[in-house]
């Protein structure tokens, strides 16, 4: 049978079913044994409990890292805690048993947690209610499912699979995770790409229909999960999952490489990361810098705006991530599709072409400012911050912003703080308006990066939302391509760099031509780096600009895909 | 008995993780730690009672260690409170 749910980790894993089961803990039967009886045997519970879970955190930091084992210990400390005795201790003397002191005392912990209303800290909860479940396992001698010794192969199967038994996995033998809830950026998704195991969630059905030592095949690529599969199915998968493996190990072997086309010129190639996180797995994924920092995730989901000194905090980090490496901070890209509440911008009609991004900046200069002087300062160690202006039209966007900066700089001297003297201002070219100016712009940006998913959807007049119109939005559209021509040559000459940070710069049909037509920096997602060197790799420039010339004299987008495609497949 | 009265330094409120490696440190301690927010005693040897304390930025609190390791104590919880690491 095949289950279609969410790809939460890529890869395919092939082999037999283990099934996670949380245990059944019913304590009805069970008899107050006094006070005595009852602590006594919390007493015994707690200490198996520090036991085996100080046993698997051992396991988990030899095998996984500090962050694997701060879940466990976590678990540890919760049993430890006082609060937490104390409710149970209090429950137990009121005439509840061992089992139902622990039940509520973990639950009045959760709802301490839940009361906040801190996302963060209500993650947290899950951590609890494992606890709690090992706890009473232990006291009602109900056996756990050991996962740090699984047999051969094994698909790890459960409704849910809690993020403290994903931390003490036996990955040598795991062969994919199917936890039937969640979705990409559950706990469990996010650990299993850090470990680069495959695993499918969203599905339903599934666990009713499985046995344990089923055969099943999870494709963590396509979101697929397969229950007894037939011979060929069989084959078919075994072949696919080779083929990831050997793209892997192909993809791996350029994390360590300079980012070079087959003649053996330089290009840069960098990331765009929404958070410290995504920061770090760019990092590890070899970027040599980032091309868009989209600081809005700093904004979004409070009521209140940061500080300078958060902003400062969070850029500094950023920074140090990749010195001496660029990294180029987009200032606040408010509004459009993006809204945050804590600014109150009115609802307006036509957001798109609204009050947003550089626009609400300049008429703000206070939370610009804070903004800008918290670049400013963290780039003073280091110097590889630069600030990026989004959706710029004129050329008095950039004055303004400018002087404001240098408003920043003085107030900055004047009170002794350190920041970067000669930082560099760009801007983002994702208008008409910015392509048709691009002469004039780069005589005072110091450098360009084109955003090609608004620029395309700006220059065709078609919303990219809107199923009806979206096939219009193509980048390969021949206005787009004009565009791109014209805003990397003006960088050019006036000898600035000029980068691109939209989903197209990881497109392999559209590598060649902006290997061709110039382009300095590619900005990619996390995800696309090692993917982007290597497809830079197998491009001479010879070739590049043969296929470029013939997709500029095309007159429709169909046209011009048609040729690249004839060409690639001409040139394999 | 040492007391202290401060004031919550992070802009973001106190994070769990420090708290939870501050209050894990305090249990090693022969010593009773109280945060005392509005009139009203949080153990700090707790996670769970810190958290209850949804201690904000700009908060007043007074701090009460009482026992042979109180100066340890007061070193560590100090330390929570008046941090700014985010």
């Amino acid at each position: 049978m095949k289950f279609i749910g969410v790809a939460g980790s890529p890869g395919v894993g092939i082999g037999k079913a283990v099934i996670f089961e949380p245990p059944k803990l019913d304590w009805d039967g069970v008899v107050y044994s006094g006070i005595e009886g009852e602590k006594a045997r919390l007493g015994e519970a707690i200490a198996k409990f520090k036991a085996d879970v100080t046993e698997l955190a051992n396991f988990a930091l030899e095998k996984r890292g500090k962050e694997h084992s701060d879940i466990l210990k976590r678990q540890i400390s919760l049993v430890r805690d006082p609060f937490f005795l104390q409710q149970i201790n209090d429950l137990i003397d009121g005439g509840k048993v061992a089992e139902g002191a622990v039940n509520e005392a973990a639950e009045a912990c959760a709802e301490i947690y839940r009361s906040t209303g801190d996302e963060r800290i209500m993650e947290r909860i899950t951590d609890v209610m494992d606890a709690k479940t090992r706890l009473l396992s232990l006291l009602l001698n109900v056996e756990t499912l050991d996962l740090s010794s699984l047999p051969k192969d094994s698909v790890l199967i459960g409704r849910d699979i809690p993020a403290s038994a994903i931390a003490s996995l036996d990955l040598e033998n795991l062969a994919a995770l199917v936890p039937e809830s969640g979705g990409y950026t559950s706990h469990g998704a996010i650990m299993a790409r850090s470990f680069g195991v495959p695993l499918v969630t969203g599905l339903s059905g599934l666990f009713e229909t499985v046995s344990k030592g089923d055969t099943i095949i999870a494709d963590g690529s396509e979101g697929v999960v397969i229950t007894s599969p037939d011979e060929a199915t069989l084959a078919a998968y075994a072949s696919k999952r080779q083929s990831y493996l050997d793209d892997q190990k192909s993809l791996n072997e350029f994390k360590r490489r300079p980012t070079l086309d087959a003649d053996g010129n330089p290009r840069r190639l960098l990331a765009n990361i929404g958070g410290i996180n995504d920061a770090k797995a760019a990092k590890a994924n070899g970027a040599e810098g980032v091309g868009l920092f989209r600081t809005e995730f700093l904004f979004l989901d409070r009521a209140t705006l940061p500080s300078e000194e958060e902003q400062f905090r969070v850029y500094s980090e950023v920074s140090a991530i990749f010195a001496p490496g660029e990294v180029i901070v987009r200032t606040l890209d408010a509004g459009g599709d993006k809204n945050v509440p804590a600014l109150k911008l009115p609802k307006e009609d036509n957001p798109f072409l609204g009050y947003r991004a550089i626009r609400y900046c300049l008429a703000e200069p206070a939370v610009f400012a804070t903004q800008l002087r918290a670049i400013l300062r963290a780039g003073a160690k280091d110097k590889n911050l630069r600030i990026m202006l989004p959706f710029v039209t004129s050329a008095d966007e950039i004055t303004q912003a400018k002087a404001l900066v240098a408003a920043c700089a003085d107030e900055l001297r004047a009170k002794g703080l350190d920041f970067d003297e000669n930082v560099k201002l760009g801007i983002m070219v994702e208008t008409p308006a910015a392509v048709l100016l691009a002469e004039e712009l780069i005589k005072i940006a110091d450098f360009f990066s084109v955003g090609t998913n608004d620029l395309t959807q700006y220059t065709l007049a078609a919303d990219r939302g809107n199923a009806k119109v979206a096939q219009l939005c193509s980048p390969f559209h021949p206005a787009v391509l004009q565009s791109l021509k014209k805003v990397i040559a003006a960088g050019k000459s006036a000898g600035k760099p000029v980068g691109l940070c939209g989903e197209s710069g990881a497109d392999p049909e559209m590598i060649p031509l902006l290997l061709a037509l110039g382009l300095d920096e590619f900005s990619v997602s996390p995800a696309s780096v090692l993917r982007v060197r290597r497809e830079i790799s197998h491009w001479g420039l010879q070739r590049a600009k043969e296929l470029t010339q013939g997709a500029l004299a095309q007159t429709t987008t169909e046209a011009v895909k048609a040729h690249i495609r004839e060409a690639l497949k001409l040139s394999q | 008995m040492l007391t202290y009265t401060t004031t919550v330094a992070n802009e973001t409120g106190i994070h769990l993780r420090p708290a939870g490696e501050v209050a894990d440190a305090l249990l090693l301690l022969d010593c009773k730690v109280t945060i005392m927010k509005n009139g009203r005693a949080y153990d700090a040897k707790s996670i769970m009672m810190i958290t209850s304390a949804n201690l904000k930025y700009g908060q007043e609190v007074e701090l009460i260690c009482d026992g042979p390791e109180e100066e340890k104590a007061m070193a560590l919880i100090k330390h929570l409170i008046e941090s700014q690491e985010s």
